[in-house]
C-alpha cells in the first residue's frame, strides 16, 4: 500500500479499510453532493440511496459529517463499507447547471479531523484548487488538515483539481499534474483525481503522484454506464488503484447494480467486453428508435471506419435517411430478415450461428447484385464486384457504441 | 520537399476558381501551411491575407471568398462538420471569418478539397457545381429572387439528393451588407458573407463527392475520437444542457447574472425570461432535435409551424429577437427567425437593427411616419415583424435600416447607443455585467463577437472555476487565451461546442494520428492559435485599425447598469485594453510588434508592407 | 446507545452478538495467532494490553473484515499526578491506532473501601473520556474481595454490573452465575448490551467442554449478546473451542 515507510498504524490500518489489501484497489462511492450541490437527482433521499448503494459492495462512501452522524448504522458490521468523511465545503461546483451558481471561488473548513475519528471514518477527503486567485489560502486550509491528519493518524485523501481562470485547454494536463504534485507535498495519502481523457497522459498524473495511491473521481454522470466502467479500466491499466465515483452510481436508476459492475471490473479484473459478450446474446438485434435518431450520420461515419479504414458514407453497411418533410431521421438497418440469403442463387450468403449475421462466401459471389435488391431496407451494396453486408462487428456493432442518443440499441447492451 | 497531405485527414488541394475568366486552378496545400496554420480560419486567413491588397473594395471581383475545412472535418472527430467562410467583410471593411456547420464542408472534402477560393464576377446569376473533382460555372437565373430553403430544394432536385448546397437569399442578391450565406438551415450568418457572394453574381454553390477521406494512423486516430466521444457523452454542458436544450439552455443564468442585454442595451435583466426558457421551448415548440454531420451533440432544435420546419431559434437569435427588443411572444420569435433565414440575412443584426429603432421611436427621434406607419414600441411582436420583414425585403424604411445601426446612428446622430464594434452590430452577453466579454467584443477580429472570446463561460456559466464577472482584473489574460484557444479550434474542422468537453491533449491526439505531422502538444496548438489571431489581426492592421477602433459603444463605457447584480457598474475598456495589448506583444496602437510577428514566424507565410 | 461504526465492530449488527477473545496476557495472544489464523479473522475482537501486540501482528488486522481490537485499561493509569490528562492520552492513542473500544474492571468487595472507591473512580474518569471522544467503553463487573461470598455473589454482580452502567458503559460484561434467573434480573437492571465473562472458577474449568456450551446456550437465551473468552482457551484444542463457540453465538451467520 503505497510507497510510505513513514505511515503511521492508524494510518496504515484506517487506509486498509478503504483500499482492499488482498489486491490493492478500490471503489469508493461519493454521496457528499448534497454539500457542495443541494439536493441533486439521487441524493435526496441519501440513506435509501446508500442501502441500495452498499448492497452492491463498494469499499467505502463518502458522505459529509452531518449525514455520517446520522447514517452510521449503514457503516457497521463486517463487511460494511468504510466510512469517509468530507471536511471541507465550496461553491466552485455549482456552475449553471445549480441554483445561484458561483460568481467567484469560496472555501471553508465544516468539520474537524477530530470529529472525523469520533464518528469512526476511515479517512478525511478535502479539495485542493490551482488556477485561481485564493490558491495561497486554499494550500494554507489543506495544510492545516494535513496536520490535524497527522496528529490523530487519519488518512487525509486530496482531490487536486485545476479550477479557475488560469485554466486553459491548453495547459489542463499540466495543471492537473501540478495540483497532484502540490497535494502529495501537503501530505496526502491518496488523492482523487479528475481523468485526463486519455491513458498517455493521465500515466504521467499517475507518476507524479510519487506512489501516493490515485483514485479517479467519475464527475458528470454519464450518459451510458459503459463510458464509466471504460474509464475505469483504462485508469487500472495505467497505475490508478482504483475510483471514487458519485454521480455515475448514486443518478443510476440501479445503483446496486451499478456497483456490482464496477466491482468486477475493479476487483474482478474483468473486461468491458467480458461483461458485453455476457450481457449480449445472439442472435444480436439492432434496435432502431426513430425518435431519438438526430440525423448525425456518426453510425455511418463508425460503420465505414471500422470495416474500411476510410471514412466513406456510401461503403457504410446502414445509411441513414431524413423524410421527406424534412421531420424525421431514419436509420435503416440490418435486420436479419435473411431475404438475401434466401434470394441467392449461387447459395454464396449463409447465417453465422453466433452473431446471427448474414456472411458471404467470396469464392462463391458471382457479384450478380440479386441480393441488393431483395433486402428491404435497402443496406446491402455491391461495390466493385464486392459484397459489403453488415456482420455486426462480431456481436458488438459499433453503429449501436457510438450512438450517442441510443437510437440504435442492442439488448442487453447500454 | 513539401510533402502532400492527402490521406492524413485533409484532401491535399485547394480548388481556385477565378468567375471572371471560369478559370479553375488546383493548388497543393502543403504540409509547412498546414504545420503553421492548420487549416478551417487559418487557412482561410493565410489565403485572404495573401490574395488581396489593402483597401480592396470587398464587394469587387478582387475580394475572394473562401471556404475551407479543417483536417478533422467529415471524421469521426466529434462533431467534425465545420469550415469557415473567409473573406473581407463589406458591412465592416474588415477581416471576416464565419464558421458553419451542416453537411456543406464534409462534402467539399469528399470531393477532394480542403478550400475553395473564388474569385473575380460572372456575367450573370450563376451556380457553381464541384462533381467529385470536377468544378464548373452553371447559369443560375432560375433561382433568382429564390428564398434560401427554396433555392436549395430546387438544386438538389435538379442535380441529386446527394449534392449539398450554400446559397444565398434576396438579401445576398441585392448585396446587403447583413446577408448571409445559408446551408441545409445552418449559416454562416455574421458580416455580410451573403453581399460578397452576390457581388460575384453568385447564387449558390453545389457540391457532391464520392471520396474516401484518409487518415495517417487509421487504429490509433479511431482511438483518439472514441476518447474523445466519450468526454462529450460524460460532460454536463454536451451530455445534456445542449442536446435537451440547445443553447438556450444558458439564456437564465444570464438573465440571473443581469447579463441579458434587453431593450438595446439599457439593461441586462429581462422580466420575461420564463416565458422563453428552454424548458419553455422544449414543451410548447421544439419537436426535435437535430445534429450537423458527425456531431453527438445535436445542439439543433427543429419547430414546427404550420406553415414550415424552423431550425431554431438558437440563443442569439432568440435574444436578438427577444429580450433585446422586449419580446416575449415565441411564435413571433419563430416567424422572424424563419423571415431572416429564408431572406438570408443575420439574426443578431437584424435584431441589433429593430431595438436600435425601438429606442430611437421611444425617445421621438423616430416617429412612425417614419416607419412606413410601424409603433415601433418596446416589446411588440407587431413592430418585430414588421420592421424584420422590413429588413428582409428592403421595402420602404427597410432599405435604409438593412445597412446597419452604424451607418444609421450616424444619420440620427446616436453613435452612443449603436451597439455596434467595428461596424458588426453587438451579441447576446451584457459587457457591463461581463467584462471579460467586453473586452472580448472589443478586440475581436471581426467585430463585436461573442465567440472569439467566449469568457461567459467562466464569467457567468461558471464552469472550471467562476470569476468574478463584474470585475475587471484579469480580464485582459482570460480573453487572450480564450482567443488562442478559439482560433485554434476554429482551424481543425471541429465544432467549439464539442471542445468544452476537450483538452488540446485530446484534440491533440485526434490531429497528431490523422495528419502524421506533430501536432500532439498542447503547446503546439496554442502557438497556431496564437499565429492564426495574429493574423487576422494584421489584416485589420493591414487596413487600417488602431486603438481607436478597439471600443465599445459609449452607453457600455458612460451609463451605469441600472439593476441586477451589476448594477453600477461600467466597462473600464481602457486599463483592460492596456493590459491587453501588453499581453498580446502589441505596441500601444494595438499593431503587432515585429518580434511578436518573428516569435510566431508569420514573416514567414506573409509578406508585410509596413 | 447510537449503533455506531465502532459499536459495530464490536457487535454483529445482524444478530447484535459478538464473540471477544482477551489476549492482555501477551502469551495468551501469541498462543491464539500461532493457531489457524483463519478463525482469528472471524472473531469480533480482541482485548490487548497495550498497542504493540497489534502493530507486532499487523496483517490480522487489515481489510474491512478483520476483527477489531480493544484496549485493556487498568488502574496504573490512575497513579499519577493529572490522572484525566494521562487518561485522555491513552484514550486518544487508542483512536489514533483505531482501537474499538476500550475496557476495564469495575472491582468492588474489598475489606478496604478504598480500593472500591479507587475502581469506580478509574471507570468514571474512563466513561467521561470516552464519552468525549464517542469511543465505545466496556466495563467487566467483577466483585472482588474478601467480604464477597457464594451467598451474596449474585447481589454483587448485580450491584457492580448497575454502577458499571449509571456511570456510562456502553457494554458490561458479568461473569456467570448458577441462578439463570439471578442472571435475568441483572439484566432488567442494565439494559445495554451484556457479555459473558469466561468462568474462572477451577470447578467450572475442570468440567470444561460441556458446561460452556450449555452455559452459553441458555444465557444467549436470555438476552445476553456475546462472551468474552479468556483462559477457557488454555485448555484442550483453542481453535475447536472457538469455532464451536462461534457456531453458537452467530449461529449460521458465518
Amino acid at each position: 500500500m503505497g510507497g510510505s515507510i513513514e505511515l503511521s498504524f492508524g494510518k496504515l490500518v484506517r487506509l486498509s479499510k478503504i483500499i482492499d489489501p488482498s489486491d490493492g484497489r478500490s471503489l469508493v462511492v461519493a454521496a457528499d453532493h448534497g454539500l457542495m450541490l443541494g439536493p441533486i437527482k439521487g441524493v435526496v433521499d441519501l440513506e435509501a440511496t446508500l442501502r441500495k448503494v452498499i448492497a452492491g459492495g463498494p469499499d467505502a462512501i463518502l458522505v459529509s459529517l452531518g449525514q455520517a452522524r446520522k447514517l452510521s448504522h449503514l457503516f457497521t458490521g463486517k463487511g460494511a463499507p468504510a466510512m469517509l468523511v468530507r471536511v471541507d465545503w465550496t461553491n466552485a461546483f455549482r456552475d449553471k447547471t445549480y441554483t445561484l451558481p458561483a460568481r467567484s471561488i469560496q472555501f471553508n473548513k465544516v468539520a474537524t479531523v477530530k470529529e472525523a475519528v469520533k464518528v469512526g471514518a476511515s479517512g478525511v477527503v478535502t479539495y485542493l484548487f490551482l488556477g485561481f486567485e485564493g490558491e495561497n489560502d486554499h494550500i494554507a486550509m489543506v495544510e492545516e488538515f494535513s496536520s490535524e491528519c497527522k496528529t490523530w493518524s487519519m488518512p487525509l485523501i486530496i482531490e487536486p483539481l485545476p479550477m479557475g481562470p488560469r485554466v486553459t485547454k491548453a495547459n489542463y494536463v499540466d495543471m492537473v499534474r501540478k495540483a497532484v504534485e502540490k497535494a502529495v507535498e501537503l501530505g496526502a495519502d491518496a488523492l482523487k483525481v479528475p481523468y485526463t481523457g486519455d491513458p498517455y497522459s493521465f500515466k504521467e498524473v499517475v507518476e507524479a503522484s510519487s506512489g501516493v495511491p490515485v483514485l479517479v473521481l467519475g464527475g458528470y454522470k454519464a450518459l451510458s454506464i459503459r463510458d464509466s466502467l471504460e474509464v475505469i479500466s483504462e485508469v487500472l491499466d495505467v497505475g490508478a488503484v482504483g475510483v471514487v465515483f458519485g454521480r455515475n452510481v448514486v443518478q443510476d436508476p440501479n445503483p446496486d447494480e451499478a456497483v456490482r459492475l464496477m466491482r468486477r471490473i475493479i476487483h474482478g479484473k474483468e473486461t468491458v467486453t467480458d461483461i458485453l459478450r455476457e450481457r449480449i446474446k445472439p442472435p444480436v438485434r439492432i434496435l432502431v428508435d426513430v425518435e431519438r435518431c438526430s440525423g448525425c450520420r456518426i453510425c455511418e461515419l463508425a460503420c465505414s471506419f471500422s470495416h474500411e479504414k476510410v471514412f466513406n458514407s456510401s461503403l457504410a453497411r446502414l445509411r441513414v435517411k431524413v423524410s421527406e418533410d424534412g421531420k424525421a431521421f431514419i436509420p435503416y438497418v440490418c435486420n436479419l430478415c435473411y431475404s438475401c440469403v434466401n434470394a441467392c442463387p449461387n447459395g454464396a450468403l449463409r447465417v453465422n450461428s453466433r452473431t446471427g449475421a448474414v456472411e458471404v462466401s467470396p469464392e462463391l459471389c458471382q457479384g450478380c447484385g440479386v441480393c441488393v435488391d431483395s433486402c428491404p431496407v435497402k443496406v446491402l451494396k455491391l461495390i466493385n464486384g464486392r459484397l459489403l453486408l453488415c456482420d455486426l462487428c462480431d456481436g458488438l456493432p459499433e453503429c449501436v457504441k457510438w450512438c450517442s442518443r441510443n437510437a440504435l440499441r442492442v439488448e442487453g447492451g447500454w | 520537399m513539401n510533402l502532400s497531405l492527402s490521406g492524413r485527414g485533409y484532401a491535399g488541394a485547394i480548388a481556385k476558381l477565378d468567375l471572371s475568366s471560369g478559370r479553375v486552378e488546383k493548388a497543393v496545400l502543403s504540409q509547412k501551411d498546414a504545420l503553421m496554420v492548420l487549416g478551417g480560419k487559418g487557412l482561410g486567413s493565410l489565403l485572404l491575407y495573401n490574395s488581396t491588397r489593402r483597401g480592396v473594395d470587398p464587394l469587387s471581383p478582387e475580394n475572394p471568398l473562401i471556404l475551407a475545412t479543417g483536417p478533422l472535418t467529415g471524421t469521426l472527430a466529434p462533431s467534425s462538420c465545420r469550415f469557415s467562410i473567409v473573406t473581407k467583410s463589406p458591412h465592416t471593411g474588415l477581416f471576416l471569418d464565419s464558421n458553419c456547420g451542416g453537411f456543406f464542408g464534409v462534402e467539399l472534402k469528399k470531393a477532394g478539397f480542403d478550400a475553395v477560393m473564388i474569385t473575380g464576377k460572372a456575367s450573370q446569376l450563376s451556380m457553381i457545381v464541384i462533381d467529385d473533382g470536377d468544378v464548373y460555372v452553371e447559369d443560375a437565373n432560375w433561382l433568382m429572387g429564390l428564398k434560401t430553403m427554396e433555392a436549395e430544394k430546387k438544386v438538389k432536385d435538379r442535380l441529386g439528393e446527394e449534392f449539398r448546397v450554400l446559397t444565398i437569399g434576396p438579401a445576398g442578391e441585392e448585396l446587403v451588407p447583413i446577408a448571409g450565406i445559408f446551408t441545409d438551415q445552418r449559416c454562416a450568418g455574421r458580416g455580410g458573407a451573403g453581399a460578397v457572394m452576390g457581388s460575384k453574381n453568385l447564387k449558390s454553390i453545389a457540391v457532391r463527392g464520392e471520396k474516401p477521406i484518409t487518415v495517417y494512423d487509421p487504429d490509433g486516430f479511431k482511438k483518439a475520437c472514441w476518447r474523445a466521444h466519450r468526454r462529450i457523452r460524460m460532460h454536463e454542458v454536451t451530455a445534456r444542457s445542449l442536446p435537451t436544450y440547445g443553447t438556450v439552455n444558458i439564456i437564465e443564468t444570464i438573465n440571473e447574472a443581469g447579463a441579458l442585454p434587453t431593450k438595446n442595451f439599457k439593461t441586462g435583466v429581462f422580466q420575461d425570461t420564463w416565458k422563453i426558457s428552454g424548458y419553455e421551448w422544449r414543451r410548447e415548440l421544439w419537436k426535435k432535435d437535430r445534429a450537423c454531420f458527425g456531431c453527438p451533440i445535436a445542439c439543433s432544435k427543429l419547430t414546427f409551424t404550420l406553415a414550415h420546419v424552423v431550425d431554431g431559434p438558437d440563443y442569439e437569435t432568440l435574444w436578438a429577437l427577444g429580450p433585446l427588443c422586449g419580446v416575449s411572444d415565441k411564435e413571433a420569435i419563430v416567424y422572424a427567425n424563419w423571415l431572416c433565414d429564408a431572406y438570408g440575412v443575420d439574426t443578431i443584426s437584424t435584431g441589433v437593427i429593430v431595438s436600435f429603432v425601438m429606442e430611437l421611436y421611444e425617445r421621438k427621434i423616430l416617429k412612425s411616419e417614419d416607419l412606413d406607419g410601424v409603433n415601433a414600441k418596446w416589446g411588440s411582436s407587431e413592430a418585430l415583424l414588421r420592421l424584420v420583414e422590413k429588413i428582409c425585403k428592403g421595402d420602404g424604411v427597410g432599405k435604409e435600416l438593412r445597412l446597419g445601426v452604424k451607418k444609421l446612428s450616424v444619420k440620427y446622430g446616436c453613435e452612443d447607443i449603436a451597439m455596434h464594434v467595428k461596424g458588426l452590430e453587438m451579441p447576446g452577453y451584457e459587457p457591463r455585467a461581463s467584462k471579460g466579454m467586453g473586452l472580448g467584443y472589443a478586440t475581436s477580429d471581426r467585430g463585436a463577437c461573442h465567440l472569439r472570446a467566449y469568457t461567459a463561460d467562466k464569467e457567468l456559466l461558471a464552469y472550471g472555476g467562476a470569476v468574478d464577472p463584474v470585475k475587471a482584473d484579469g480580464k485582459a489574460k482570460l480573453v487572450v487565451d480564450y482567443q488562442n484557444e478559439k482560433a485554434l479550434i476554429d482551424s481543425t474542422g471541429i465544432c467549439f461546442f464539442a471542445s468544452f468537453a476537450l483538452s488540446f491533449r485530446e484534440i491533440g491526439e485526434m490531429l497528431a494520428t490523422a495528419t502524421g505531422l506533430p501536432l500532439n502538444e498542447a503547446d503546439t496548438l496554442r502557438t497556431i492559435g496564437e499565429r492564426v489571431y495574429n493574423l487576422t489581426r494584421l489584416f485589420n492592421v493591414r487596413e487600417g485599425v488602431r486603438r481607436r477602433d478597439d471600443c465599445l459603444p459609449r452607453r457600455l463605457l458612460e451609463e451605469a447598469m441600472p439593476e441586477g447584480p451589476a448594477k453600477g457598474s461600467i466597462v473600464e475598456l481602457d486599463k483592460m485594453l492596456n493590459e491587453y495589448y501588453i499581453l498580446r506583444g502589441w505596441d500601444e496602437n494595438g499593431i503587432p510588434k515585429s518580434e511578436t510577428i518573428k516569435r510566431l514566424n508569420l514573416d514567414l507565410i506573409i509578406s508585410l508592407e509596413d | 446507545m447510537t449503533f455506531t461504526i465502532r459499536i459495530g465492530r464490536i457487535l454483529n449488527p445482524t444478530d447484535l452478538r459478538c464473540v471477544l477473545v482477551d489476549c492482555s496476557d501477551d502469551f495468551a495472544f501469541q498462543k491464539i495467532i500461532a493457531t489457524d489464523t483463519g478463525i482469528i479473522k472471524r472473531l469480533d475482537g480482541l482485548i490487548v494490553a497495550d498497542a504493540e501486540s497489534i502493530i507486532k501482528n499487523k496483517h490480522v488486522f487489515l481489510g474491512r473484515r478483520s476483527p477489531s481490537y480493544i484496549l485493556r485499561v487498568n488502574s496504573e493509569v490512575l497513579q499519577s499526578s493529572n490522572p484525566k490528562a494521562n487518561i485522555e492520552e491513552l484514550v486518544v492513542e487508542a483512536l489514533r491506532m483505531d482501537f474499538s473500544a476500550v475496557i476495564s474492571t469495575l472491582t468492588i468487595g474489598h475489606e478496604d473501601e478504598r480500593i472500591d472507591s479507587n475502581s469506580v473512580k478509574l471507570i468514571a474518569i474512563l466513561s467521561d473520556v470516552c464519552y468525549d471522544y464517542e469511543l465505545p467503553f466496556i466495563v467487566e463487573a467483577v466483585p472482588f474481595g474478601e467480604r464477597v461470598s457464594s451467598e451474596n455473589y449474585s447481589e454483587s454482580v448485580g450491584l457492580a454490573a448497575r454502577m458499571a452502567v449509571e456511570v456510562g458503559a456502553s457494554i458490561v460484561a458479568v461473569p456467570p452465575l448458577k441462578n439463570i434467573e439471578d442472571l435475568k434480573n441483572v439484566i432488567e437492571s442494565v439494559k445495554t448490551y451484556t457479555l459473558l465473562m469466561d468462568p474462572s472458577s477451577k470447578l467450572v474449568i475442570e468440567k470444561m467442554q460441556q458446561n460452556l456450551s450449555d452455559i452459553l446456550l441458555s444465557v444467549l437465551d436470555i438476552g445476553l449478546n456475546g462472551i468474552v473468552l479468556g483462559r477457557s482457551l488454555n485448555i484442550g484444542n483453542p481453535v475447536d473451542l472457538l469455532t464451536d463457540v462461534l457456531s453458537i453465538v452467530h449461529g449460521r451467520l458465518d
